[in-house]
């Protein structure tokens, strides 16, 4: 039986380094692509991204026109409207929202405000109708 | 010799572990979604397959185009054209606005005018899910009744002209036109060969397919008398059709006494329709039939309207004041209620 040469360890030891740290690259990847953000957009475009968790109560107020705004409320991993000047009110009525890839929407105001992410929803269907 | 064999066993472990990892993750058909505000509501376009960026893309551009045609609430299209010259004169129009105001029409016959396009000035006069919504009076509401008649929307086919022929008159499309607009995506996606995929059109959804690991796409049907949107009293499974839900929470005005007026009108009356329903989804292959059956059902009540629909080749979950759940038996099984308090 032959001695396995100081080259050939090496090189063992370099597959596996590369090896090994590709895997923990992949599991990071993945998960820095679950950390979240809220994204408040009007209209299609994107206005202002908040990072999740904060710490700090923030409330962040979108006007839309010179009497309409809604206003954004964050606390943790939370996020609702707490306040809107639309005439329906449906946004401020659906509460909070805190799993990636919700959202709340006021459709008079055409304001989304999302956590990034897929959704995956927990009633298990794929699209709604109402 | 045998330490070499070993190793290169723990290489190939090691590649299978990664090149499995990446496997693992590619192996789920990628999707595109777009999202978008057209037609006054939000569109959800999802497509599978190679050219799914700019399919959805193009779904949604038509979608914009089919908004400039036959919106109301925008400077200038044409239905706005032809409501400008309601007793003047006849309004030449695109093939996709003639085959919309020309289904309306329809099914305003088949209902007996229930289900009426010319309904415009009514809407108008109640305004509801505008900021200046209100309960008009019984004298206002008797001045525009006369003006709602589609008998009066005088169709031409051959020119492709609409006339209105009496001055005062307002159609309004709105609604029937975003089944339209679901149709014509599933068109597009069968265009570029795309597989599968569904346009959601503020819940106007049409399935294309069914889903890629070939099972079916389950839609979740709005439970009315939930606080939320998006909370569901059942689940749905279909492929390659279009389900169409019309009911009292989705739009409605509250007065100081604190009741509740939602915004299909019932152009007889001039009121909010009462006929026993508060949900009436209808489901069949043409999205924009659909739509003009679901208001036609919600305005006739279950018993006249699970006939027409079913005439028509739809099946309908209706759900009645009470809480009851009516549905076409050709559904078997393929719905399901998920929550208490509704009884089939």
């Amino acid at each position: 039986m032959k001695q396995l040469k100081f080259g050939d360890m090496i090189m063992i030891a370099l597959i596996l380094l590369a090896a090994i740290s590709l895997f923990i690259y992949y599991q990071y990847t993945n998960s820095t692509s679950s950390a979240e953000q809220v994204i408040i957009e009007v209209d299609g475009e994107v206005i202002k991204t908040f990072d999740l968790p904060q710490n700090e109560l923030v409330q962040y107020k979108v006007q839309i026109d010179e009497d309409d705004y809604n206003l954004v409320e964050i606390v943790g991993n939370r996020v609702r409207l707490k306040e809107a000047t639309c005439p329906d009110q449906v946004c401020v009525k659906e509460g909070w929202i805190s799993k990636a890839g919700e959202a709340l929407i006021c459709l008079p105001h055409k304001l989304v405000v999302k956590i990034s992410g897929e959704l995956v929803e927990d009633d298990g269907v794929d699209v709604k109708s109402f | 010799m045998k330490l070499k064999q070993i190793s290169v066993i723990i290489m190939l472990i090691f590649i299978l572990i990664i090149t499995g990892c990446g496997k693992r993750s590619s192996e789920e058909e990628p999707s595109t979604i777009k999202t978008n505000f057209v037609m006054g509501t939000m569109v959800t376009v999802t497509v599978y397959g190679e050219n799914r960026n700019e399919v959805a893309r193009e779904v949604l551009d038509e979608l914009d185009r089919i908004e400039k045609l036959m919106s109301i609430n925008l400077d200038d299209s044409e239905i706005i054209r032809v409501n400008k010259n309601a007793g003047i004169k006849p309004v030449k129009v695109s093939d996709d606005t003639y085959k919309v105001v020309q289904t309306a029409c329809e099914f305003a016959e088949k209902t007996d005018g229930l289900f009426d396009p010319s309904v415009g000035p009514l809407v108008q006069l109640w305004g509801i899910g505008s900021k200046n919504a209100r309960v008009p009076s019984k004298e206002e509401i008797a001045q525009v009744l006369p003006l709602i008649n589609y008998k009066n929307i005088i169709l031409n086919e051959r020119e492709k002209t609409i006339y209105l022929s009496k001055p005062g008159m307002i159609i309004d499309v709105g609604g029937i036109a975003k089944g339209y607009a679901a149709d014509r995506g599933v068109e597009i996606f069968k265009q570029h060969n795309v597989k599968y995929g569904y346009v959601n059109i503020g819940g106007n959804v049409i399935v294309h397919g069914a889903k890629p690991d070939k099972s079916l796409w389950k839609i979740g049907v709005q439970d009315p008398r939930a606080p939320k949107r998006g909370d569901l009293m059942g689940v749905i499974e279909m492929h390659d059709q279009a389900i169409v839900t019309s009911g009292d929470y989705e739009r409605y005005y509250t007065d100081k006494n604190g009741k509740r007026y939602h915004h299909i009108l019932n152009p007889k009356t001039g009121y909010p329709a009462e006929a026993g329903l508060i949900s009436a989804s209808t489901i069949g292959d043409n999205s924009l039939r659909a739509d003009a059956l679901s208001t036609s059902v919600f305005l006739l009540g279950a018993e006249k309207g699970q006939q027409l629909a079913e005439k028509e080749g739809f099946k309908v979950i209706l759900i009645t004041d009470k809480k009851k759940v009516i549905k076409s038996s050709e559904l078997g099984d393929k719905f399901e209620i998920t929550v208490e308090g509704y009884t089939p």
